[in-house]
């Protein structure tokens, strides 16, 4: 499912982080809500910090991926 | 800061935000000609918004919400309906590194997406970004 492989790729490139996905909460399985807590966020803009994750997820969003909401946190 | 107003009740139920790409795109367009579009649009106005639809008839419940924040602020600002740009629509994204939309630009860099967007309205950032 698309929850799990989401959740793995951001395992990856956040390693030994807190990573949530979840569905997005009305919207259909392709929608997902998004927490990553990393020390990585640090000294970086907002901006910055969801380029982050959404740069590991450029390849989903041409195929099964339409849309996320993201909460970046700094551990 | 209170909730936001604009929070969308059931994103499903606006089918585009998705951004597939698109086979629309005719091959082998000019992508330094789209490059120099964008670069255009975006010195064109302090405040740009590239998103799916327009002000009054947003095409996506993000976009939708993004546009009704600025609103709120009265904040000036200008939008470009990338649905009906396929060549931009496809290189902004690498242009801005954002794979979705909308996307806004505030004197010529990009500021974020819908979420950015949410967050600097609640924390009061995004008022005093625009005054």
């Amino acid at each position: 499912m698309i929850t799990e492989k989401i959740h793995e790729i951001l395992k990856i490139g956040f390693p030994g982080d807190d990573v949530y996905v979840g569905p997005m909460r009305g919207a259909s399985d392709d929608h997902l809500e998004i927490v990553v807590t990393s020390k990585k966020f640090e000294g970086l803009g907002l901006l910055e910090q969801h380029q982050l994750v959404m740069d590991l997820l450029k390849e989903e969003f041409k195929d099964q991926l339409h849309a996320v909401k993201i909460k970046t946190k700094l551990a | 800061m209170s909730e936001n107003p604009f929070k969308i009740a059931n994103p499903s139920l606006n089918q585009d935000h998705v951004d597939k790409v698109s086979n629309e795109i005719p091959s082998g367009f000019d992508e330094t000609d789209t490059i120099k579009r964008i670069e255009k649009i975006i010195s064109s106005h302090p405040l740009v918004v590239f998103m799916k639809g327009n002000s009054f008839f947003p095409q996506c419940g993000f976009s939708a919400n993004t546009v009704g924040m600025l609103t709120q602020l009265n904040a000036e600002f200008k939008t470009y309906d990338i649905l009906r740009d396929p060549e931009l629509r496809q290189s902004i994204k690498d242009f801005s590194n954002w794979p979705t939309f909308p996307q806004v630009y505030h004197n010529g860099k990009l500021l974020g997406g819908n979420d950015i967007m949410n967050e600097l309205y609640q924390s009061g950032e995004l008022k005093n970004l625009l005054s």
